[in-house]
């Protein structure tokens, strides 16, 4: 068996300017002790889509996500052969950057293996499929598997762990094969606390460090190099809880980013303390989300009995009192659909927004600059008090571990060789140094997507070196054309030139926001 | 019509009945609003599963959209 191993390729995520679009390529190689043959298993661990499909060909896709023409069958593209296929797609959670690139995959025709995922997440693909308009015969079938399962798929175990994140359903995995173990932690922070499904239990981390050596743990390493630990949900209620006490005789509005169903738990947890019933307006992304939570079990009037838990077309939400209402909405990214955001633009949409209202955002001001922005130069919010993150910090936290979070997490698995996942070069190369400052073994480098590092019980070793590999993905009705970008090497000078463009005009309108926003937040 | 041609119905439930608090709908109401609909006239038996009205809801919600669905999952960064 002095061949077998698993072999990690990153597919997206691990990009040089940011971490969208992630998707992990997991291939274990044993040699099967009859008959002398090397068998081979492949799997793929998330099927995202990069979040700014404009930086890539001028602009002309819809969509970008990860290209695994190596391992599907995709059109126009040569046919994989049968040992190379993918044999099924686990999805560590629901977020789009996790789970897009199945639905683009779909529409173009790709038959897809199953696709494994919590009750949660695979409510968020149902969802997708049918907010797209797949039809069924394009779906491909979708598994549950629960916290704590294990899977086999040929001579592969997936065992899966709850993890931390900002959505509920979010899972790590353990991939491993007869002689070698991988701990993919996909997102995920050390938080126990959780007022909506469990945060991370660390005795989960203790079991799985019980059933063997971790060879290499791939770390969520969005911003693991931070000092300290993630904000911890207990932490932010805590926050949320002194602000409803000191505004309580004021109508609080509350924008979160629909996806964040942590978050918005939490808040609720708050609202309760402080006897505030909850009006949910958050639009149809929170909407659609409320409805994934149901169908996965979890009623959040149920959950919180004390106080009036309703959506804004609930005829209940007209008889309370604005005094003793929190509304909870969205906005944070701007998204378009926010009733708060359309609001402020100066749509009529009915959003009951008191004289003396207290806007209480989660704005982290470097990365919410758009909405700081409208809220510093709407007629609307003239006059309202705006509390943000920039004077109550803990108002905001992370669903990504910090450097406490990893050194608790690898203090208990104890792996032999660390690497980063979901993250940009440069935090990347801090995380390796936090790693390496650890004890841990680490790469010299980040590895890139398309990379490939070999995995054994002696070694980790990067042996084969590729570019970033792409498909832009052009939609239309509810049907899909993939087409391989050519010009995403990080080698490419042009291109590199566009993108430094791009974050040069980020930054430019972040600073025109950030000076409007100056002196507004209270 | 087949009863999994959820963006239609969602369109039609939209048109229908167009302030209602989808979150709070039954299934059973769920399915009394759909036999309502002129297009399920003729419709072979409606699915009685939680997943069927759970994709009729969403495709309900879609049509009330304005902009792409995608936002609603972005990420945490």
């Amino acid at each position: 068996m002095s061949q077998d191993a698993l072999y990690w390729s990153p597919r997206g995520g691990n990009n040089v300017q940011d971490g969208w679009g992630s998707c992990h390529k997991f291939t274990s190689e044993q040699t099967n002790a009859e008959t002398g043959k090397i068998e081979k298993d492949t799997i793929i661990v998330d099927l995202g889509q990069h979040e700014r499909p404009a930086m890539f060909g001028g602009g002309q896709y819809d969509r970008v996500v990860p290209d695994l023409a190596d391992c599907l069958d995709v059109p126009n593209c040569p046919s994989v052969d049968e040992s190379d296929k993918a044999k099924a797609i686990f999805l560590t959670h629901g977020h789009s950057d996790h789970i897009s690139g199945v639905f683009a995959y779909a529409m173009a025709g790709v038959k897809l293996p199953p696709v494994y995922g919590s009750e949660f997440t695979l409510n968020m693909v149902k969802k997708g499929f049918v907010e797209r308009g797949i039809p069924a015969d394009k779906q491909p079938e979708l598994r549950e598997i629960k916290a704590g399962q294990t899977v086999e798929i040929g001579g592969v175990k997936i065992r899966s762990m709850q993890a931390s994140h900002s959505i509920p359903g979010a899972l790590s995995f353990k991939i491993s094969n007869a002689s070698t173990a991988i701990f993919h932690t996909g997102d995920t922070k050390g938080d126990e606390s959780s007022y909506l499904q469990g945060g991370v239990n660390f005795a989960d981390y203790a079991e799985i460090a019980k059933e063997g050596k971790i060879d290499l743990m791939t770390f969520d390493g969005t911003t693991a190099a931070r000092k300290g630990h993630a904000t911890y949900e207990s932490e932010i209620f805590d926050c949320y809880d002194k602000l409803f006490a000191e505004n309580s005789k004021h109508q609080m509005i509350v924008p979160l980013a629909a996806a964040h169903c942590e978050r918005l738990a939490t808040v609720i947890a708050a609202a309760e303390k402080n006897g505030k019933n909850v009006i949910l307006n958050g639009g149809p992304s929170m909407d659609t989300n409320l409805l994934g939570l149901q169908m996965s079990g979890i009623d959040l009037a149920k959950k919180f009995p004390h106080i009036a838990v309703v959506g804004v077309k609930n005829p209940l939400a007209d008889k309370l009192d604005p005094k003793d209402t929190i509304t909870i909405t969205t906005g944070i990214y701007m998204e378009k659909d926010s009733p708060f955001v359309q609001y402020l633009q100066g749509k009529n949409n009915g959003f009951k927004f008191a004289k003396d209202a207290v806007i209480i955002a989660p704005l982290t001001t470097d990365k919410n600059e758009k909405m700081a922005f409208l809220m510093a130069t709407s007629e609307r919010a003239q006059g309202h008090t705006i509390i943000t993150a920039a004077t109550r910090p803990k108002m905001y936290g992370s669903g990504h571990a910090q450097a406490d979070d990893f050194r608790r997490i690898a203090g208990i698995l104890k792996p032999r060789t660390v690497a980063p996942i979901h993250t940009r070069t440069p935090g990347a190369d801090d995380f390796n140094k936090l790693a390496a400052e650890e004890g841990y073994g680490t790469f010299p480098r980040q590895v890139k997507n398309g990379e490939i590092v070999k995995v054994t019980n002696k070694e980790c070793a990067l042996v084969a070196q590729d570019r970033q590999q792409w498909f832009g993905v052009k939609i239309q009705g509810n049907t899909a054309e993939l087409t391989s970008i050519k010009d995403t090497s990080f080698k490419t000078a042009e291109l590199k030139r566009r993108r430094d463009a791009y974050r040069a005009q980020q930054e430019t309108q972040k600073r025109a926001c950030l000076a409007k926003f100056a002196g507004r937040s209270k | 019509m087949m009863w999994d041609d959820f963006l239609p119905l969602g369109q039609a439930l939209e048109e229908r009945f167009p302030e209602t608090d989808v979150l709070s709908v039954s299934d059973a109401e769920l399915a009394r609003m759909l036999g309502a609909l002129p297009m399920t006239d003729g419709a072979g038996k409606m699915p009685e599963s939680a997943d069927f009205f759970y994709q009729v809801k969403v495709a309900w919600i879609q049509a009330r959209r304005t902009e792409p669905a995608d936002t609603s999952m972005e990420a945490d960064l």
